[in-house]
């Protein structure tokens, strides 16, 4: 089938062609004055003067990044991207990519954003910053259209840096710094724990299982091995871990060849006690990544440039006890304190049958490697075809991009005993588990591969006071994951074809009028479906530039933009090929004398032939300004709707016909908000200047349709709330007495309610609590407002900057085992003091406490356990000191920078036991580093 | 310098004609076309009908639906099961939300029904060779005989929602998502009964009695007519037949049915008796291998839904206090004291010999099925006293002093994560001996045949408990069948029916659950008998609410009683 980009193809085939032999049969043209080049900016497969630029974007540059010392490179753009929402849930290195979102939320499914490295889609995460000039999101639809069916979600461009016709400098720093936890929560110690849990008892009617005495020898802990009192996190945990970081560069070039070359190394050591000092069965806790990359230009000819650029990473990870810290990290924030000591009074490890000992499993249980590397590779070559017609070039470019993941466990289980008193004095051991030796396992692997080829052509030539600026290009894009343990739809290469072009004419530089697209095409889609077209034009007026303006000198720039567009999302969710109906293999049925298995075969989910992508149309306005060469100003506003978001028609199909509904392309969201960034540059002195720049963006989204089933009530909809609304019960205090218990709508979550237990809120006033009274409660986890803040000083020779970033709008779920205290065999936290208790009514923060779990209080989603979860980080702080120019000719250095660097110093919260962003798992992690860098 | 520039304008023109190709389809399915042509894969999509059958040993989020009655307790607080005791569960919440389960179960049914005869034979049909016609014909036959064991199934499905539910919405045909359904409405209890005893009488003259090696465990001829016998049981049974409990329901026709009481408790009868008198199936001399890891082969199963080799369910179940047991089922003492003595009398807590050793001397089925205190378990006595390493004190320890026993495999070595199959028996003969019993006793009392039957089921080898007097009254016979059935039953998923349908469950479920707190003094032992936790059982109760989104969207459609 020839389809229509496939058409295209030849058509660029024919174009390309004839260009070719254009080269040799038209003459040269009257030179004419190729327009001065303001300041540049990344935008869609390329660069564009600001000035001519009508959509919304917004950029870091590489230096800014490094001031965030962490392993994630994703992680360091937190707070410094207008428009740009990263939301870290862990922190243990290797783990601990963000979530992040451009302009906040616009479909149920996925909000990944694209990530374009170099012209290429790739990941950042195995980035560094010393590597990188800038990093760019592109936010509106005339941005990102060129992007077609992969646009609506915003686009993150990063640049690497390149070198440049100037003498070789060579650039070498180093790190060196601490991570500690903070934020840590606090849980009570044996003999807290044994006092209230005999409260707990005591509110159901129970009789006490620890004695005077028991209490006793846990408060004077005279007793250490049947009345313990293991605070397991200084178990297992140590302060303090050392962060590394070395940088070694070299950037120049001549007129034929220019390069940046550059080697990096990271090491960072896990929190864990360093446990193969103490036993043969394990391995430090680390992370270790080197990186490296060739950025090469070379001119070939005097109309053509190639650009070669490789780079790579190799991760090394290795951690005792699995693959990750998690399964340790919930045994910590679980066992109580009395449960059983580390050891016995025979050195043997403690335990119980229930759980393991956390030291021991980090000693004992074997340990965990992880190889990866990544690798991306592109050669770009560039034609200019100034002799057709000046400003006509034509590139193409490809792009092999790899990561490989491999796995290595050595497991093996070990022996603990649960102690118990014989009554004569003597200790019996009961044995659990075995000691059995290392065992191998070599086989997990996760592997992908994407190769893009890619055709670009460029006019881009100014007639007198007329510009005009104008692509097109073409793309093949072929992506594969193989998991090793996986073969289903997913081990298939997912494959896109990708053109589009922009057309941009600009007057006298004051008007500047763009209209560009996209045409994406992917396998996902039924054959008659498979491509979509994507438009989007703006409008930019330059006002500074006009006549008018020059009388008033304080206006250096002002500009306004507009743009409306419509973009895609490719990343739908559910199944691949949705639009097949299928049978699957089900589960098993046994039958035969042998109870022989046997396949069963059955209807998968019913398809869905329309399939298509979501469907964005966006509007944005915009004013840049620049006033008395100190402030300037940027705001955006924008309004998005999304379509064709995949929902099951429940609306529509009742449930007993007993089709497993499909996923229609009916769903709805709309989002809108603004960005606004302010930025004033001053001097106290000539010695003295500063720069103070902030910024907030704001994003709102309703899901106005998701043919939801009919509801007895309005407030049950999430139609009409923002997507991931939480919903649930309303709080509405602690019943007081029996009295109120038995006056109050019955609440049937538990067994019994007894004053003191949650009293929840009867929506629909029908006398019992149950899910018709469920409603939106709070706000989501995601925040509507992020805001940023960066003072920076440079007083001679020293210099100072701080990062602020904060959000707003938002409300986390006290959901850990923290804060259920005693619940699934748990402990007990500071945050349960508070607890209700007869002497303790008013005050009471927290409910009376129960032995057995409590489903009222801990196990219904409530309001009770949200709290906002608005917050202000002081992300990074940095002093430096420059050697004076003088001192450092003697030493035949070009500069040399010393400086130390605090990361996540402060955290101002309404979360009196536990970080805002990270709530379970690997702690939040601070740095206190220092470092040098030498350019010679 | 020309051929240079050449080569490299040729390879950007071959960088813009590099393309990818979208027109492929990558399948790791099947298409409907492919299915309904293949032999094979049509015998795969009726297997697929069999695994709807219920599972019932972690049944509901892990619990056995035994813990939703007066017999056990699920040791896990947050378990799912719960909501059934404390009464948090209504018409957008139902913890055995089996509505949606069932009715696409009905829809594979007809799915399969429209399509079976699409299978290909033409290369057998038209090859002359005898051996390629015996297998055609072959192939027939068991396609047909595949039909039969899907409409025998689709029945019981029916009959899973008719007793939950009441009278349902009968679809025998392939629906599709242009189906228009609003003219589909609950249908009469009458009816819905009625199709389920066709489809057991067309099955029951359809299917053969048994199957060769390879095919054992499909439905037979005597499983249609024992869930026959199970059906009119049910219809015959109070619940169905007296509204007293709806408060003037204004569509008595969806959960009640009409008719002569007396007729139904004969037709009952006379089923249970279709399926004695076939001789098919026999008592097992032993009661515990019923449940044991062969009970598939055992001959007193009529129905049976069969599984792999697993360990979860003794993980589930394993004291606390053993490697890696969860503490899972917890039987209560109402259900311990419902086991006789061995020499049948009841068993009483005031008599002080019985009380100073409750566990001594009493039906073997006591100890076949409840793993009670300090008997020997795993290599050693079991503690469930406080302070033991299975009793209170110890973290999941048992909430009633007892932990379960049947179905569980204890030679199993959890820690090897060794497996072993586990069949869950859906109807055995003895329960249609107790069908028997129950519905000739209540249109024949005095029919000798009750005792016999009653007396077939506790006379078994390794049960041997003695007759049950003679000369009782309608009455009295009427409590020791239904005490039978709960012992001889019990954790078999029929305690939570058969309570309702003798309507008895505000009587029995609204009953605080009892336990037993075992204290050790020296080497005695001291019990006391607690009461474990409230349970809340209202009338409305007795059937399920049909789920509000059902009602939401079909607007003609009236809820249960009550709710």
């Amino acid at each position: 089938m020839i389809n229509t980009i496939s058409r295209y193809k030849y058509a660029f085939f024919l174009g390309c062609v004839f260009l070719f032999f254009a080269n040799f049969s038209f003459g040269q043209e009257d030179s004419i004055l190729v327009i001065k080049n303001l300041k540049e900016k990344p935008v869609a497969f390329g660069k564009s003067p600001d000035w001519m630029i009508n959509g919304a974007s917004s950029q870091a540059k590489g230096t800014d990044l490094e001031k965030t010392f962490t392993s994630n490179f994703a992680n360091r753009l937190t707070g410094q991207i207008p428009g740009l929402t990263i939301q870290q849930y862990n922190t243990e290195a290797g783990e601990d990519s963000p979530n992040m979102l451009s302009r906040g939320i616009s479909t149920t499914y996925s909000n990944s954003i694209l990530v374009i490295v170099d012209g290429f889609e790739s990941s950042i995460e195995n980035l560094v910053p010393e590597e990188v000039e800038s990093v760019t999101l592109l936010k509106d639809a005339s941005s990102t259209v060129l992007y077609g069916s992969r646009a609506a979600n915003g686009v993150l461009l990063v640049r690497t840096k390149h070198g440049s016709n100037r003498p070789l400098q060579v650039s070498l720093s180093t790190q060196q710094g601490i991570q500690s936890s903070y934020n840590m929560p606090e849980f009570l110690g044996s003999y807290d724990y044994a006092k209230l849990y005999n409260e707990a008892l005591a509110n159901e009617g129970k009789a006490p299982v620890y004695s005077e005495e028991d209490l006793a020898a846990y408060q004077s802990g005279s007793d250490p091995y049947y009345h313990p009192d293991v605070d397991w996190y200084d178990e297992v945990l140590r302060k303090v871990a050392p962060i590394r970081n070395y940088d070694l560069s070299f950037v120049g070039g001549s007129e034929t060849v220019n390069y940046f070359v550059m080697l990096n190394a990271l090491s960072s050591q896990g929190l864990y006690k360093k446990t193969e000092d103490i036993s043969d069965n394990s391995i430090n806790s680390k992370y270790e990544r080197y990186n490296i990359r060739s950025n090469i230009d070379i001119k070939v000819s005097p109309a053509i440039t190639a650009n070669f650029k490789i780079a790579g990473a190799i991760v090394n990870k290795d951690n005792p006890a699995g693959n990750s810290t998690y399964d340790i990290f919930s045994k910590l924030r679980k066992i109580a304190p009395n449960a059983f000591p580390v050891n016995n009074p025979n050195g043997s490890w403690g335990g119980n049958n229930l759980y393991s000992n956390p030291l021991g499993d980090i000693i004992e249980s074997g340990f965990y490697s992880s190889d990866a590397r990544t690798l991306q590779a592109m050669l770009k070559l560039t034609g200019d075809l100034s002799v057709i017609t000046k400003g006509l070039s034509i590139s193409g470019a490809v792009s092999f991009n790899d990561y490989f993941q491999s796995f290595s466990s050595k497991t093996r289980t070990y022996q603990r005993f649960s102690i118990s008193e014989d009554g004569d004095g003597g200790t019996i051991y009961n044995p659990i588990g075995e000691n059995t030796s290392l065992s191998g396992n070599e086989g997990g692997s996760v592997k992908w591969r994407r190769y893009t080829l890619q055709g670009i052509i460029n006019y881009d030539r100014e007639f007198g006071k007329n510009r005009v600026s104008s692509m097109l290009y073409m793309s093949g894009n072929n992506y594969l994951l193989r998991n090793a343990d996986t073969y289903d739809l997913t081990s298939f290469p997912y494959r896109h074809n990708d053109a589009g072009g922009r057309f941009t004419y600009a007057w006298d530089q004051k008007y500047v009028a763009e209209f560009s697209f996209g045409v994406s095409g992917s396998e996902n889609y039924p054959k008659d479906n498979r491509y979509g077209f994507f438009p989007a034009a703006s409008l930019g007026w330059v006002v500074s530039n006009e006549n008018f303006a020059e009388n008033l000198s304080w206006l250096d720039y002002l500009k306004l933009r507009a743009s409306a567009g419509l973009v895609g999302n490719d990343a739908i969710g559910g199944q691949r090929f949705m639009y097949n109906s299928t049978y699957g293999y089900g589960e098993e049925y046994y039958l035969g004398t042998n109870n022989s298995n046997i396949f069963s075969i059955q209807e998968s989910t019913y398809s869905n032939p329309d399939l298509s992508w979501e469907k964005s149309t966006q509007v944005n306005f915009g004013i840049d300004a620049v006033i008395a060469e100190k402030l300037s100003m940027t705001l955006d506003v924008f309004q998005e709707k999304r379509t064709d978001i995949l929902a099951k028609p429940y609306a529509t199909v009742p449930v007993f016909l007993g089709i497993q509904l499909p996923d229609l392309n009916v769903g709805e969201v709309e989002n809108k908000g603004l960005e606004l960034t302010l930025c004033y540059q001053g001097k106290f002195s000539n010695d003295f200047s500063y720069s103070l720049e902030g910024s907030v963006w704001y994003a709102k989204n309703e899901l106005t349709f998701f043919s939801e089933a009919p509801q007895l009530y309005d407030y049950l909809y999430r139609t009409g709330s923002a997507v991931n609304q939480p919903f649930g019960y309303e709080a509405i205090g602690f019943f007081k007495d029996e009295a109120d218990v038995a006056d109050s709508p019955v609440q049937s979550f538990s067994s019994e309610v007894l004053p003191g237990d949650i009293k929840y809120k009867d929506m629909n006033k029908d006398g019992v609590i149950n899910q018709l009274d469920i409603h939106a409660i709070g706000e989501t986890e995601t925040p509507t407002t992020t805001f940023m803040f960066r003072p920076s000083f440079k007083y001679k020779n020293f210099d100072f900057t701080m990062l602020f970033q904060g959000v707003a709008g938002r409300v986390v779920y006290l959901n850990g085992d923290f804060y259920k205290a005693f619940q699934n065999d748990g402990k007990i936290g500071e945050v349960a003091l508070g607890r209700w208790t007869e002497s303790n009514k008013e005050d009471a923060t927290y409910p009376r406490l129960s032995s057995e779990n409590n489903t009222n209080n801990f196990g219904v989603y409530s309001s009770f356990w949200q709290e906002n979860g608005n917050y202000i980080k002081l992300r990074n702080v940095e002093l430096g000191y420059n050697l004076p120019e003088n001192f450092m000719a003697k030493l035949g250095l070009a500069s040399a920078r010393f400086f130390v660097n605090g990361t996540n110093l402060i955290s101002i919260d309404h979360l009196e036991y536990s970080d805002p962003e990270i709530m379970n798992g690997y702690p939040p992690l601070r740095s206190y580093s220092i470092g040098c860098k030498v350019q010679f | 310098m020309k051929y240079r520039l050449i080569i490299i304008y040729a390879f950007l023109a071959f960088l813009f004609s590099a393309c990818e190709d979208l027109s492929q389809d990558f399948t790791v399915t099947l298409r409907g076309d492919e299915v309904t042509r293949s032999y094979d894969y049509t015998k795969y999509r009726a297997i697929a009908v069999y695994t709807e059958l219920p599972n019932g040993f972690e049944y509901i989020d892990g619990a056995m639906l035994a813990s939703a009655t007066d017999d056990a307790e699920h040791a896990i607080e947050t378990s799912a099961i719960q909501d059934f005791n404390t009464g948090n569960w209504n018409m957008v919440y139902n913890p055995d939300d089996v509505w949606q389960h069932y009715y696409q179960a009905i829809r594979k049914a007809n799915q399969f029904l429209v399509s079976a005869d699409s299978v290909d034979l033409e290369t057998y049909r038209v090859d002359p060779d005898p051996g390629a016609q015996e297998v055609y014909q072959g192939r027939l036959n068991e396609i047909e005989n595949w039909k039969v064991e899907v409409r025998l199934l689709r029945a019981y499905f029916y009959f899973e929602l008719v007793k939950r539910y009441g009278g349902v919405p009968l679809v025998t045909e392939l629906t599709d998502l242009e189906t228009d359904y609003s003219n589909i409405n609950r249908t009469s209890l009458d009816s819905c009964i009625q199709f389920i005893v066709d489809e057991c009488d067309y099955a029951a003259e359809e299917l053969p009695s048994s199957y060769g090696d390879s095919d054992l465990g499909r439905v037979t001829a005597g499983a249609a007519l024992a869930i026959k016998s199970r059906v009119l049981l049910y219809a015959a049974s109070d619940l169905f037949n007296n509204d007293s409990w709806t408060s003037g329901y204004q569509n008595p026709e969806l959960v009640t049915l009409s008719g002569d009481r007396n007729a139904k408790w004969k037709a009952a009868a006379d089923a249970a008796f279709d399926l004695i008198q076939t001789g098919s199936y026999s008592l097992s001399t032993s009661y515990p291998d019923i449940f044991g890891s062969e009970g598939y082969l055992n001959n007193e199963v009529i129905l049976a839904r069969r599984n792999g080799a697993s360990n979860s369910f003794e993980k589930m179940s394993a004291p606390p206090g053993y490697d890696l047991g969860q503490g899972g089922t917890n039987p209560s003492q109402d259900l311990v004291d419902a086991y006789q003595m061995r020499d049948g009398s009841d068993f009483d807590w005031n008599d002080p010999e019985m009380a100073e050793d409750p566990y001594k001397r009493r039906d073997p089925r006591l100890h076949f099925t409840i793993l009670v205190n300090d008997r020997y378990y795993k290599g050693r006595p079991v503690e469930i006293w406080t302070g033991g390493l299975d009793g209170k004190g110890t973290f999941r320890a048992s909430k009633t002093g007892y932990y379960l026993k049947k179905y569980v495999n204890s030679s199993l070595d959890l820690l090897q994560d060794r497996t072993s199959v586990h069949t869950w028996v859906l109807i055995r003969l003895a329960e249609v001996y107790l069908n028997y019993a129950e519905a000739l006793n209540e249109y024949d009392p005095g029919n000798p045949a009750i005792a016999t039957y009653v007396n077939r089921v506790r006379s078994r080898q390794d049960v041997n408990m003695p007759d049950i007097p003679e000369g009782l009254s309608q009455d009295e016979m009427r409590e020791i069948i239904r005490n039978e059935r709960r012992v001889e039953l019990a954790f078999e998923g029929h305690r939570f029916w058969d309570v309702r349908r003798w309507m008895e469950a505000e009587n029995i479920f609204g009953q605080p659950l009892r336990g037993l707190e075992i204290t050790k003094d020296g080497e005695d032992f001291n019990y006391n008998v607690i009461s474990v936790e409230n349970r809340a059982f209202s009338p409305k109760m007795y059937l399920y609410p049909i789920p509000q989104s059902e009602l939401n969207i079909n607007n003609q459609w009236v809820q249960n009683p009550l709710w």
